[in-house]
């Protein structure tokens, strides 16, 4: 899977390089976030993130099972998928702990990419909600965070006013960089880059699974990050909402 | 130094939040949930970094009803129902494949903790104790559930590194590190009144208020009125004290190590446990890291006031932070501080004493607070 489709170039310098995302990474987390295989024990029902409240839904009525069916059913020289979960099954300890998507063997995984783009495209579609995200951003425009945070709060009382919105904030690791995309949906998409200047290529792509967050306090989250050495200065915001937005 | 970048953005994020929250404020309308609970986490976070809020916050605050209150204490009940506890142990690292939700789960549990400092203070300054509030033992307990089954799945390192430049503003006694301790107190232990009546409306301290204590010495009156009127109180708070002493776990706050020493009637005061390497080492590649020892709030002085020591290659270094034009004087051993320096700071350094050492600080009001601490190793 080609995450983004084509190289996209951002305001704030932030390139993202359209790269070929490796199967096994990209599996697993089609596996952990639409299809829910979240290991969160308080997770409720098939879509625990609710991918199928999207427009079009990334995840449909139904599709989880059959797409598990269709996985256990995988099998390519004695090696299976071995999930437990696509049979129904509760992991144990050491499975929790395994990612046995990042390990699959070549056969199983490339046939269980196949299944999750077949008649049941649920892989094609959470690249699509990624792909829509990042484009909208890239032709956004680049504030100063301190504007940014003022101006999400004053919507505190009417959080209505944040549909529409979207931002990214660059987050420093030591070498490395990561962009941390936000949409007023609750979508989080990360890129990574290994040191400063060089293309940034997909990490990961959740819906925040609290759906009682307050959304001002969603997109303050771009105040933190995963232990961060420094945050950028600036932020990138969905054009539209910003100049709608003006204060 | 990280520490104090982590701090400054913390410090500049809140007060541009702070700036649009008083837009939202000023628009018509009541306290409403999402509003007010916006307000109470970043003034939350500001008390955290020890430092006032803007002024509208205070008339702000002022006009909130219980019943606003208590919808905010409702709003945050749902919302942690909601937060995601993982199943099996989970190791947050730079390349690991991700914290997802969790990581907004314990940025947001951190920040209802500062929301949950400015409502204690709310319900304070009207003279309620806080587990009087709607709904107040219910979302403790709520946070208290969270926090213990979050234990299970992350580690110490795994949970700072989720809290990303907020671990700048975590308390030493903070709900991180009570993460996988059992709470020994049962429910319905939590701000019971105290008996028999006639002795004002303010409940026994709850694990909110002494945790405060504990970690920052503020909440003094309330905490320490109480046990002069509980011995029951005073005799487990004194335990306590001693007990997070011996374990090392209430190197903060001098207030709760003053209040014992009364309590005792005891002399002696600080020990700290030397550093791995020994204080007069030769080598000056090795360079020695200065012990440190945070003070927390400093009582008795007009303004917002707390202080650390730094011990190391044979000197003491007393560091005090305030806002600007509090401190008049600083002063340990027989070094004198008149002044604060570049970045705002207040440090007087002497030789390490080998027995007591005089701690003062003057404000310019005239308090005082003055102390001799004995410094020595720990057995």
């Amino acid at each position: 899977m080609k995450l983004p489709l084509q190289e996209l170039r951002f305001a704030n310098g932030l390139v993202l390089a359209a790269q070929s995302v490796p199967v096994r990474s990209w599996q697993y987390h089609v596996l952990k976030h639409p299809l829910g295989v979240a290991r969160d024990a308080r997770a409720m029902g098939e879509d625990p993130e609710r991918w199928g409240e999207l427009e079009p839904p990334v995840v449909e009525a139904g599709w989880r099972a059959a797409l598990f069916r269709e996985i256990a059913a995988i099998e390519r020289g004695g090696k299976t998928c071995e999930l437990p979960e696509v049979r129904g099954k509760k992991p144990t300890r050491l499975q929790l702990e395994a990612h046995a998507c990042l390990n699959c063997p070549a056969g199983v995984v490339d046939a269980c990419e196949r299944v999750t783009s077949g008649e049941r495209p649920v892989g094609p579609r959470y690249a699509g909600v990624i792909q829509e995200v990042v484009e909208l951003i890239q032709s956004g425009v680049t504030v100063h965070r301190h504007d940014y945070f003022a101006r999400l709060t004053s919507f505190a009382r009417r959080p209505n006013e944040l549909t529409g919105l979207s931002a990214m904030r660059v987050l420093e690791l030591g070498n490395k960089r990561r962009a941390r995309f936000l949409r007023h949906d609750g979508l989080v998409v990360d890129f990574d880059s290994p040191w400063r200047g060089a293309p940034a290529t997909w990490r990961t792509a959740f819906r925040s699974p609290s759906a009682g967050t307050p959304l001002v306090q969603f997109f303050m989250d771009l105040s933190s990050g995963l232990a961060s050495e420094a945050l950028s200065e600036t932020c990138v915001v969905a054009r539209h909402w910003w100049e709608r937005h003006a204060i | 130094m990280q520490s104090n970048r982590y701090r400054d953005e913390l410090r500049e994020v809140t007060r541009a939040g702070l700036r649009g929250l008083e837009r939202a404020a000023a628009e018509p309308g009541g306290a409403e949930p999402l509003l007010l609970c916006n307000v109470l986490e970043r003034v939350g976070d500001l008390h955290r970094l020890r430092e006032r809020a803007p002024a509208w916050v205070d008339a702000f605050l002022v006009g909130v009803s219980e019943s606003e209150i208590a919808a905010v204490i409702s709003t945050y009940r749902n919302e942690v129902a909601g937060w995601p506890v993982p199943e099996g142990l989970i190791r947050i690292e730079e390349d690991g494949p991700g914290d997802d939700g969790l990581g907004f789960a314990v940025r947001r549990r951190d920040q209802v903790e500062s929301a949950i400092r400015t409502l204690t203070d709310w319900s304070l300054q009207r003279r309620r104790a806080p587990v009087q509030l709607t709904g107040w033992a219910e979302l403790l307990g709520a946070l208290r559930e969270w926090d213990e089954a979050i234990a299970k799945a992350l580690d110490r390192a795994s949970a700072e590194n989720l809290l990303s430049i907020r671990i700048a503003i975590a308390e030493p006694r903070g709900w991180l590190a009570r993460l996988g301790e059992p709470d020994a107190r049962s429910p319905e232990d939590v701000g019971e009144p105290l008996a028999p009546a006639g002795l004002g409306s303010f409940g026994r301290p709850d694990d909110a208020v002494l945790q405060r204590y504990l970690s920052t010495g503020e909440l003094k009156a309330y905490v320490e009125g109480y046990a002069s009127r509980s011995p029951e109180f005073a005799s487990m708070l004194a335990e306590t004290i001693e007990t997070l002493w011996d374990i090392g776990e209430l190197r903060g706050a001098i207030v709760p190590r003053l209040w014992l020493k009364r309590h005792l009637a005891a002399a002696q005061l600080l020990n700290y446990a030397p550093p791995a390497i020994p204080l007069a080492a030769a080598d000056e590649e090795t360079a020695l890291e200065g012990h440190r020892i945070d003070l927390g709030a400093i009582p008795g002085l007009s303004g917002a006031v707390d202080a650390e020591l730094e011990i190391g290659r044979g000197m003491v270094t007393l560091r005090v932070h305030s806002e600007a034009g509090v401190v008049r004087r600083v002063q340990a051993g027989t070094t004198v501080t008149d002044a604060a320096g570049d970045g705002g700071d207040w440090i007087a350094e002497c030789p390490l004493p080998s027995g007591s050492l005089r701690l003062r600080i003057e404000d310019r009001s005239g308090s005082v607070f003055e102390e001799e601490l004995e410094l020595h190793e720990a057995p």
